[in-house]
């Protein structure tokens, strides 16, 4: 694994026009993806982790307005035309999305839709391309994938259909694999088998993967490092461990569902009072300050920013290098 | 997808004996004496006794009814009082020009409505959808027969382009044949676009906002692609379903048009009944026109199921 | 009211929110000015153009139109607009008659259907060979055997949008008696016409007059082609069918004559299509009316 950054997302904003003005549904994310990497973006819904996902795979809506940098192998993302940003598309990235069983046309066989994604790269045969549809079927788990080329999305699973949702992704052979949500909408059972699959392909194939989720379950599951979102900004990163053991946002503690209490050995859960703010009506300072269990009066003056600490982890809380001091790992 | 053929079919015989049973009493509206009002002012006792007996009239309902239909199940829907040759005979002849015709304006129909309507939902809210939007509420709300006058103004007297009327067969002059159907044709084709622009627009925009579009283009496949082949093979399904509305529209539609541009098909042999008080010709056409939609729109369910690998291959969760 | 059981919510309250949408709706206030502009006419348009519409002037025949004669003269010198207007009246009147009459019957047979299972299935059938009939078809074969009147158009027009009318009416019918206020006032031993009166049919009424919108419109456009097929109005009281059928014999020297009149019919028809886009969009947004 080099320290080269695959992809490296910089302070990436991204506005959408509402009324008069626009409203921030990402503001000055920054975090590195290195090659083979599995890298988690976890916050509530509204987060703006989708939109950080879209915008990178360039399918954002028009009327979106984004700005900061988007350097996929050092190449900034948002210079290029939309020919060839639809070139890297098919090649360099891939992405499954969050609803198996509306993400796929349904008036086309499987075996279409997988071979049409082979077939847009160029330079194969109509055969050599159902080939590598049932290549790719297979390297997604699904058995005897030659019959099941003839099959419509309907007449299978949701669990199958995110197979073939990745295997069209895989289709390319895709540096980066980007995966919003992919397990949400399906049985627990079925989502570890695909959790288990990405893993496996990562390994195999040393694909990076930018996983979506708002469960820090699916994180402690697969994820290298983590990108911790709220209200559109990102409030901590950290490598798995870190984050579990030391969480330095309140926010990321809210989202692990307990604490370490004083004595470090109990854990209570805690749950996270109130709402998100809506991206029109943004309080004062600190973000999460409305909602944060331990708020002072600090937290409403200014929006902290994310500073580094110790191995690598950053966090976007005032009392955060105070914390650390104090909290031994 | 035979069982459900077979059972379409099925479902459409009781409508069709209520159908049958609802031309034949169409003779029981004309007020008063329906032999004198037939026969005119002109009649003498011994024309109206004939014209009686010609229709049946002189005969007890139920015999008129048991004779309607042991003729109709022979294909004889009686002969007609202006041409004096059999009503089936008649539609026989005249039904392949208004086939042809008809074709012609479907043609005109789904390209100019499919076209403009996907154009509309891929430009959404700026001023060649308003456009679009505004050329297919006027398409729905102008009378057919206005519309065929003003094209003959404009194409035939003004530029001099197409004849103002008449007709070629196709067999004799195939370019004749175009050129003196084509006005007919898009006065029937205007109309019935505006209506599949509208549809063709909103099953556009709709599908565009779907996942599978997302997929489409998360792949790296073209726009031409995404629009072309993704969309546009979700956006037919619905269009398909309005295809048997279409079609009764533009059936109903050549009785007018076709008297205007003197085109001899089933529409002008109808109009002319209607001004000479052929009934057994009104009658019969009505209920050709009739049966023959019946089917179009069976053959269009069917076609729409096939369509549809949902219903085509079963086997859904 | 005595009822303690669940009942819809205040009709007041309910009207005057509905009526702020209408306003804010684009397509209802286009589709009203245009449809009103036409109504206003037809009633005032005489008065303030006290031209006698069948006057003759054979030393003005075939004027274009000019400041003296606003939409020109037709071949036997009439004036072009008094005559519009005039007969502005009867098209309008028989798509009035078409509705109303629409409204009755396919409120009395789409309850009957809705409310009564053993009679649906009848009144179903007739009206799905009714609806079978191209529509405008099924008014010229009706009108051929009635005779050419302005009634006759009525009756015609009347028999072909009832029957979608009263499926309209019957549709909905079938879902608000499933809902649970029906449901207890049935239960608290009203009887069916009271419960079809009182909780049934106010709840029919969206759909009910976005359809009736539409035939109106539909009504307009077919009394045009009967009365083009010399088949509505006798020429002695012209309707706009009657005007364009006049004015396409003199078509190659004097377009305004058949213009005119089709573009009052447009006008018309376009302003009642917008508005019942509009309603639909505000009272009814699922629902989708079978055009033909």
């Amino acid at each position: 694994m080099t320290d080269k950054p695959l992809l490296s997302v910089r302070n990436l904003s991204v506005g959408f026009p509402a009324g008069k003005g626009h409203v921030l549904a990402v503001n000055d994310v920054s975090f590195d993806i290195r090659p083979g990497e599995l890298v988690g973006v976890v916050g509530e819904s509204g987060s703006g982790k989708s939109v950080t996902a879209l915008a990178v795979m360039g399918l954002l809506p028009p009327t979106a307005m984004l700005s900061g940098q988007l350097l996929f192998e050092g190449r900034d993302m948002l210079g290029l035309s939309r020919g060839q940003l639809r070139q890297l598309r098919g090649r360099q990235l891939g992405m499954i999305f969050q609803e198996p069983m509306t993400s796929l046309n349904p008036v086309f066989t499987v075996g279409d839709q997988i071979s049409e994604a082979v077939r847009a790269l160029g330079g194969v045969s109509r055969k050599q391309a159902a080939d590598r549809a049932v290549e790719l079927l297979d390297q997604v788990g699904i058995p005897s994938p030659r019959r099941r080329l003839e099959d419509y999305p309907h007449q299978m699973s949701g669990g199958m259909r995110q197979r073939v949702m990745i295997a069209i992704a895989l289709a390319g052979s895709p540096r980066l694999l980007i995966a919003d949500e992919p397990t949400t909408a399906l049985d627990v059972t079925i989502q570890a088998q695909l959790l288990d699959l990405l893993n496996g392909l990562r390994e195999r194939l040393g694909t990076a993967i930018l996983l979506i989720s708002h469960n820090m379950g699916v994180m402690a599951e697969v994820a290298d490092r983590v990108v911790v979102m709220y209200a559109s900004r990102v409030v901590e990163e950290a490598d798995i461990f870190q984050l579990f053991d030391t969480p330095q946002h309140p926010y990321s503690e809210g989202l692990l569902g307990s604490t370490p209490d004083m004595a470090g050995t109990a854990r209570r859960l805690i749950t996270i009072p109130g709402a998100m703010p809506s991206p029109g009506a943004l309080p004062p300072g600190c973000l999460f300050a409305p909602r944060c269990p331990k708020v002072v009066d600090a937290c409403t003056k200014a929006q902290p920013p994310l500073i580094d600490l110790s191995g690598g982890q950053k966090a976007a809380c005032i009392r955060a290098p105070k914390r650390e001091a104090g909290v031994p790992a | 997808m035979i069982g459900y053929t077979i059972s379409r079919l099925l479902q459409a015989i009781p409508i069709l004996i209520l159908v049958s049973l609802m031309a034949f009493g169409i003779i029981y509206l004309i007020p008063g004496d329906a032999a004198t009002v037939i026969g005119g002012p002109s009649a003498t006792a011994e024309d109206l006794a004939q014209i009686r007996a010609n229709l049946g009239l002189d005969q007890p309902l139920y015999m008129q009814i048991v004779t309607f239909y042991t003729n109709l199940f022979q294909g004889d829907l009686g002969r007609s009082l202006m041409l004096g040759i059999p009503v089936t005979e008649a539609i026989i002849q005249r039904s392949p020009i208004t086939i042809g015709v008809a074709i012609y304006s479907l043609v005109i129909t789904i390209v100019l409505g499919l076209v403009t309507g996907i154009i509309a939902a891929l430009n959404h809210n700026r001023w060649i959808d308003q456009a679009a939007t505004i050329f297919a509420l006027i398409g729905v709300s102008l009378p057919n027969f206005w519309l065929a006058l003003v094209l003959i103004v404009l194409f035939s007297v003004q530029l001099g382009w197409l004849p103002t009327g008449g007709y070629i067969p196709f067999t004799t002059d195939p370019w004749g044949w175009l050129r003196t159907t084509t006005l007919p044709a898009l006065s029937l084709a205007l109309l019935q676009a505006g209506l599949l622009t509208r549809i063709t627009r909103s099953t556009m925009l709709e599908v565009l906002s779907q996942d599978y579009i997302r997929t489409a283009r998360a792949k790296g496949l073209s726009e031409w692609v995404v629009v072309g082949k993704h969309a546009l093979a979700n956006v037919m399904m619905p269009v398909v379903t309005v295809l048997g509305l279409i079609l009764s529209v533009l059936l109903s539609g050549s009785i007018v048009i076709e008297s205007i541009f003197g085109v001899p098909g089933i529409g002008a042999l109808l109009g002319n009944a209607i001004s000479s008080r052929d009934y057994p010709m009104i009658q019969g056409g009505l209920l050709f026109v009739t049966a023959a939609l019946l089917l179009l729109n069976i053959v269009v369910d069917v076609l729409y199921t096939w369509l549809d690998p949902r219903i085509r291959v079963g086997g859904g969760k | 009211m005595t009822d303690i059981v669940a009942t819809a919510p205040p009709r007041f309250a309910r009207t005057r929110a509905t009526l702020r949408r209408m306003f804010a709706n684009r397509s209802f206030m286009l589709g009203a000015i245009l449809f009103g502009f036409i109504c206003l006419a037809t009633l005032f348009g005489p008065m303030l153009i006290p031209t006698d519409p069948n006057a003759l002037s054979i030393r003005n025949r075939f004027q274009p139109p000019s400041l003296t004669f606003l939409l020109g003269t037709d071949n036997l010198g009439r004036d072009m607009l008094a005559r519009v207007l005039y007969g502005a009246r009867l098209s309008l009147a028989i798509g009035l008659a078409v509705i109303l009459l629409n409204a009755l019957f396919g409120v009395l047979l789409g309850a009957l259907a809705g409310y009564y299972r053993r009679l649906d299935n009848i009144l179903m059938r007739i009206a799905d060979a009714l609806m079978a009939f191209p529509a405008v078809l099924l008014a010229i074969g009706i009108a051929a055997a009635l005779g050419p009147s302005a009634m006759t158009a009525v009756i015609a027009l009347s028999v072909v949008y009832i029957p979608r009318t009263a499926r309209v009416v019957r549709a909905s019918i079938l879902v608000v008696r499933e809902l649970d206020y029906v449901q207890a006032a049935r239960a608290a031993g009203a009887t069916d016409l009271r419960i079809l009166w009182k909780h049934i049919l106010p709840n029919c009424m969206a759909p009910l007059i976005v359809q009736l919108s539409f035939v109106f419109a539909y009504a307009i456009l077919s009394e045009a082609v009967l009365s083009f097929l010399g088949l509505g109005a006798p020429p002695t009281v012209p309707s706009w069918g009657v005007l364009i059928s006049e004015g396409r014999t003199y078509m190659r020297e004097a377009t305004w004559l058949t213009l005119v009149p089709g573009i009052a019919i447009a006008i018309t028809v376009l302003g009642l299509n917008l508005l019942g886009d509009g309603l639909r969009d505000v009272l009814d947004p699922r629902m989708k009316v079978e055009q033909g």
